[in-house]
């Protein structure tokens, strides 16, 4: 059955599991090894979404009926419709990009509620995420502090700084931050007010898919 | 005669099954040529036995004249194909263009031919053997001599070739202007109707639109190029993150070009641009949102193929943007432009109308494109050209 938006996301922390491999066999292998656990989101990356169509959303939900799974659909243009096609196709959140023309992520975020699902704002390459949120009339359910792929390999400086402020600024959402996070470094985002913690290859890529989204889970204190 | 140490040679004459196909080298007996010669006498290889030309028994051409059979050669019937009609067809072409002064007399001793015969399995009319070899080698003979075809020929010819058996040109848009016609709806029933609607021309473009790709995946780029196999397609992507990895993607589902955002990470943007070429696809900037494309056209080390503007820009900024770009790029202005404007679009430099709804929704969509095409000047390439051989 299909939570309502009221009821998704009500407990943070959240560890979510992000899926930028553009090979649904190999996610298939590694969303069944993944622990049943409230506590994982399943993010269904761009390039995921780009290769198969937003029909991977349903079949992640095939899978793993009670999960939240997220659409990063990072939505430039056409909010309104990529907005309904990720609704329909059984997304609980989905993901835009908050350097879309300000009606665009308007639009989008609407037809988010319509279609009873969360709306995200990806800040990737934003430089100034307060100031777009201010001005947007309708404000996202979740920002997502994030690096793009392509900065990891040479800029190494986390960016979490304004966690708070980002909050206050949507009126009380969640932020998730996302950025190759490890282990080690999962205590210092919590304290940084993050809601939900993005993890990709650390997971997706490990020989022990099952322990290492445990370990994670399990330092994030919801194990 | 020969500057270089050997010459080549190519010609295709005749129709099917006979068809004659001729690839020749001509050099000298000294050089790599009269090595080559010598090496395929000695070490025939099993079914292409390579055999002396005779204009009749007993009386092999000068220059001599070495036939390569390029079709394994697996019974009686192909053999004396090639030791009949073949062999001696060969042999008269090269003496007639020696009577002919092409090649000089005095130089026949220093000079040997390798002439690669193809003969079709099911070629079975000797009459046709005969004068199809014949004709193709005296061409080819001639073209090596003559150094035929010469570059200019080869660069004016390029973009308008089509290989026979595929169908389509690999179009790298070296003649525009073009109009790209954008497909914006996410349901593939009546992007199939539209795409059918279309006429077939050279100078439409498809444009595969964000919400389609989400929707259905980026397979559907094969998809479109099944039902348009001729045409360009552009895979908008809207890469803001992975570069490589989405171009690659789009560039593996056959897409043409792939479409990125200029509000991508600059690193994100080159690395996308690299994998374009290394997949053999152009990559096309979008600019939307983007308050200065130029800045960012400069910031980037590697320039897009194709930047993609919204709306009718003026003169200065297409100026800008192809200087930014080493006037090596194509500037494409979006924004469901009209036909009576198509003048002034065009004027302001652009080299790629980009239209969507304006055509897709209209109700008359062939004719809707052929007023586009008729107001933009585009013409089939070739159409009135009558060809035989190139």
């Amino acid at each position: 059955m299909k939570k309502s938006k009221n009821d998704i996301l009500k407990n943070p922390p959240y560890l979510e599991v992000a899926f930028d491999i553009p090979d649904w066999r190999r996610v298939e292998g590694i969303i069944r090894a993944l622990p049943n656990r409230d506590a994982i989101v399943i993010e269904a990356g761009t390039p995921l979404i780009k290769r198969y169509g937003v029909e991977v959303v349903e079949k992640i939900h095939q899978m793993k009926p009670g999960s939240v799974v997220l659409a990063d659909l990072k939505t430039l243009s056409s909010g309104k419709r990529e907005a309904r096609m990720a609704g329909e196709a059984t997304a609980d959140v989905v993901a835009f990009s908050g350097l879309a023309p300000l009606k665009t992520q308007e639009e989008f975020i609407e037809e988010c509620h319509r279609v009873g699902a969360l709306a995200l704002l990806d800040t990737i390459n934003l430089h100034d995420p307060i100031d777009v949120l201010n001005q947007l009339s309708v404000k996202p359910d979740i920002v997502e502090i994030h690096r793009a792929i392509d900065l990891e390999l040479t800029d190494a400086e986390h960016q979490w700084g304004n966690i708070a402020e980002i909050k206050e600024a949507i009126g009380g959402g969640l932020v998730t931050v996302a950025g190759g996070i490890k282990v080690p470094r999962v205590k210092e985002a919590l304290a940084s007010k993050a809601d939900i913690l993005v993890v990709g290859r650390a997971i997706t890529c490990a020989k022990d898919v099952n322990g290492a989204a445990k370990e994670f889970l399990h330092e994030m204190g919801v194990d | 005669m020969v500057d270089s140490d050997f010459l080549v040679g190519e010609a295709l004459v005749g129709e099917e099954p006979e068809i004659a196909h001729i690839d020749l080298v001509v050099g000298s007996k000294k050089g790599h040529i009269g090595q080559a010669f010598a090496n395929a006498l000695a070490q025939p290889k099993m079914g292409h036995t390579p055999i002396l030309a005779v204009v009749r028994p007993n009386l092999p051409v000068k220059p001599a004249t070495l036939i390569v059979p390029k079709v394994t050669i697996r019974d009686l019937e192909g053999a004396e194909l090639i030791f009949g009609p073949a062999q001696s067809a060969v042999a008269k072409a090269v003496s007639d263009e020696v009577e002919k002064g092409t090649i000089p007399m005095e130089s026949v001793e220093d000079l040997v031919i390798i002439v690669s015969v193809f003969i079709h399995p099911r070629g079975k009319d000797y009459q046709r053997v005969y004068r199809y070899n014949y004709a193709a080698t005296r061409l080819a003979l001639r073209r090596a001599i003559e150094g035929f075809p010469g570059i200019e020929t080869v660069l004016e010819e390029k973009p308008k070739s089509a290989h026979e058996m595929i169908g389509f040109r690999i179009n790298n848009l070296e003649q525009p202007p073009y109009l790209g016609v954008e497909l914006e709806f996410d349901d593939w029933r009546r992007i199939e109707g539209i795409l059918k609607a279309l006429p077939r021309k050279d100078g439409i473009i498809i444009k595969a639109g964000a919400p389609l790709i989400k929707r259905y995946g980026v397979e559907v780029c094969q998809k479109i190029h099944q039902i348009r196999p001729e045409s360009v397609l552009i895979a908008d992507m809207k890469t803001l993150d992975t570069g490589n990895l989405e171009a690659r993607m789009a560039g593996d589902a056959t897409a043409d070009v792939i479409a990125y955002s200029g509000l991508a990470p600059f690193k994100t943007q080159e690395r996308f641009i690299e994998e374009c070429h290394k997949v053999g696809a152009m990559a096309y900037m979008d600019t939307i949102n983007l308050p200065d494309p130029v800045e960012v056209i400069n910031q980037v080390s590697e320039k897009p193929d194709i930047v993609e503007l919204q709306g009718i820009p003026d003169q200065e900024l297409v100026r800008r943007i192809k200087k930014a770009c080493g006037d090596d790029v194509l500037v494409a202005v979006a924004g469901n432009i009209e036909v009576p404007n198509v003048d002034e679009a065009l004027a302001s430099g652009a080299d790629i109308l980009v239209v969507g709804r304006v055509m897709t929704c209209d109700k008359d969509i062939n004719g809707t494109a052929r007023a586009y095409l008729h107001e933009m000047g585009i013409y089939e390439v070739d159409q009135f050209r009558i060809m035989t051989d190139f």
